[in-house]
């Protein structure tokens, strides 16, 4: 019963941290596109009507002091009002919230590609260690991990469209579209993947686990848990990444969103794509770590007493 | 006068008959890919310090030249000629320079300040502690590759700002690290003894606790260099970094990216040039860290 009671009181703690943190977060971003160069009234009226620019400048709130332009923000964003984008003149709000299912697609794609290539090499390569198999999976893993995703990205595009003609470079209508992004931002964490999954099958078997039981307690167990690892705490990452892809492949998500904004100057636009990403991945770490808690006795115990090591 | 019979015994057993050095060294000498990356990250590093006796900066990388535009690789310019006719392989020479020069700068600003404020979260812990980590907290809101876009897109675009940007998009991992390498060291018995020989603080965190992270910090800076480079060309690459005409391979990779089709050699080549200067890294990153701690040896 007491353990129950501990477990109510630390999901609440981590739900009720999540207020500062992303607040926290949200501010620094916003102070710093504060900072930006460029005056971006001037950006959207050009300068040679002074009165217009001074209008608009009381209009959008910006003859106020920083601190209270921060709080009418963080204001507007309990409402699901980040403002209108210069470029489109449309809602920030609603311009990231209807380009969020297509980076939601790409990184759950992205996803099954990290599971279905680092998995089955991470096991194979433990299990039949030094052998040919093991030192070209390495060596490959090795590779993904220091090879640019842009870069690769670029080559997939050479190959498999321009040159081959088989899936399409650009754009998330076609089928098959999200084959090439999908392998792009998948290729580094999958090899990532793959030497931990080596490395966690080496120990089990170093231990003395039988060799069958070693691939179906160890290596089954360890396919299902980093799936969602991977899925969430590599969320954050597959945002940040999902940017470069999303470029490179011309994907209409958020990524490409938050970089045409800041290449555009469009400040409102570039500052909502960034506090609601910071939102996102706040929310979903926070989850993460409830989750975690639920699962794994190790943290239910330190949960009680002093939190030494944060 | 202890202090110095300690400080000689301390010399004389590296010296000797201890050599943790040298055995590490050995160790680190054992393993091929290390050593493979040592020769290529040297190499990187002397085409870097020499790329100005070797290549006419205004001439060759500076300099369009419309006449020679898009030529394949020939005799003349080995790796071909860019969408303005400037050699492709003088931009790469010329790049190392800027990818070394922003992620080592960066690598050493990140573990800086991630040693100093480790250290002290670690070391004094209580207030001081919780402040700096949950400065921590916030770089952390955000992923660092975009943490660096926001710093590029506030201050700016110029090197000096795109090695902030990549550093401060780091730091706090740095910080996290140190923190638990001090957490781990600062109660053993020979601090204690330290400080029963009268050592104040400051000599507790120079002479005791430090040498000990320096495993650490060695591993973190090799490892860190090369995603560094990566950070900072991927920014370059998004139009964030290092501006045009300057030579830097994101730059020129996002250059060349119009001409994928009919000029690939222009995507080719700086990627390669970014891929082999990260595998060095990584290849000698791992070797170290094998190298350095037993742990994960055998």
């Amino acid at each position: 019963m007491a353990k129950g009671v501990t477990m109510i009181k630390y999901i609440f703690k981590r739900l009720l941290l999540l207020i500062p943190v992303s607040l926290c977060t949200s501010a620094l971003v916003f102070f710093m596109m504060a900072l930006a160069p460029g005056d971006p009234v001037t950006a959207i009226l050009g300068t040679d009507k002074p009165e217009a620019v001074e209008a608009k400048r009381i209009e959008l709130g910006l003859d106020k002091p920083i601190g209270t332009q921060f709080v009418n923000y963080m204001q507007g964003l309990l409402k699901g009002d980040l403002g209108v984008s210069y470029t489109s003149k449309k809602p920030v709000f609603n311009e990231y919230i209807s380009r969020f299912p297509s980076t939601l697609k790409l990184t759950f794609y992205a996803m099954i590609v990290v599971v279905l290539i680092a998995v089955p090499i991470g096991i194979i390569s433990a299990i039949k260690q030094y052998s040919l198999f093991d030192n070209i999976g390495m060596i490959v893993a090795l590779t993904g991990i220091s090879m640019p995703s842009f870069w690769l990205g670029l080559l997939l595009i050479l190959l498999f469209s321009l040159k081959l003609g088989w899936l399409p470079s650009a754009g998330n209508s076609a089928p098959g579209a999200v084959i090439l992004p999908a392998i792009t931002l998948g290729a580094t964490m999958a090899a990532n993947l793959t030497r931990t999954t080596r490395s966690t099958i080496r120990t089990a078997r170093a231990k003395g686990v039988g060799y069958r039981i070693t691939i179906i307690r160890h290596a089954l167990k360890n396919a299902v848990i980093p799936m969602i690892t991977v899925m969430c705490v590599e969320f954050a990452s597959m945002l940040a990444g999902a940017c470069v892809v999303e470029t490179v492949f011309s994907w209409p998500g958020v990524g490409r969103l938050t970089i045409d904004a800041i290449n555009r100057k469009d400040r409102p636009l570039a500052i909502g794509c960034l506090i609601m990403t910071a939102i996102v991945i706040s929310l979903v770490s926070t989850l993460l770590d409830i989750l975690y808690a639920l699962v794994d006795p190790r943290i239910r115990a330190g949960m009680g007493g002093k939190n030494k090591n944060v | 006068m202890y202090k110095s019979d300690i400080k000689n015994d301390v010399h004389t057993q590296g010296r000797k008959h201890f050599s943790l050095r040298g055995q590490i060294w050995i160790r680190l000498c054992k393993n091929k890919s290390a050593i493979l990356g040592l020769i290529i990250i040297i190499t990187i590093f002397f085409i870097a310090f020499i790329a100005d006796h070797i290549v006419n900066y205004e001439e060759d990388v500076i300099q369009p030249n419309v006449s020679i535009r898009l030529q394949w690789p020939n005799s003349e310019h080995v790796l071909g000629t860019d969408e303005l006719g400037r050699d492709v392989l003088s931009r790469i020479i010329y790049g190392s320079r800027m990818s070394l020069m922003i992620g080592v700068l960066a690598v050493v600003f990140s573990l800086t300040t991630g040693v100093i404020l480790g250290t002290l979260a670690a070391f004094y812990g209580g207030t001081i502690d919780t402040v700096i980590m949950r400065i921590c907290d916030i770089f952390e809101g955000l992923p660092s590759f975009l943490m660096a876009v926001v710093i590029t897109a506030a201050f700016g675009t110029n090197i000096v700002n795109l090695m902030i940007a990549v550093g401060l998009g780091t730091f706090s991992a740095c910080t996290r690290i140190i923190r638990g390498n001090v957490l781990m060291v600062k109660d053993q018995d020979y601090v204690e003894a330290g400080y029963a020989m009268g050592a104040n603080d400051f000599q507790i965190i120079m002479f005791h606790i430090m040498p000990n992270c320096v495993a650490t910090i060695i591993v973190q800076a090799s490892l860190r260099v090369g995603s560094g480079i990566t950070t900072a060309s991927a920014l370059s690459f998004l139009g964030l970094g290092v501006q045009p005409p300057n030579p830097e391979w994101g730059a020129m990779l996002s250059g060349g990216r119009a001409y994928l089709l009919d000029s690939s050699y222009l995507t080719l080549f700086p990627g390669l040039a970014i891929m082999i200067t990260i595998l060095a890294f990584n290849m000698l990153g791992d070797g170290l860290r094998d190298a350095l701690d037993p742990r994960l040896k055998r």
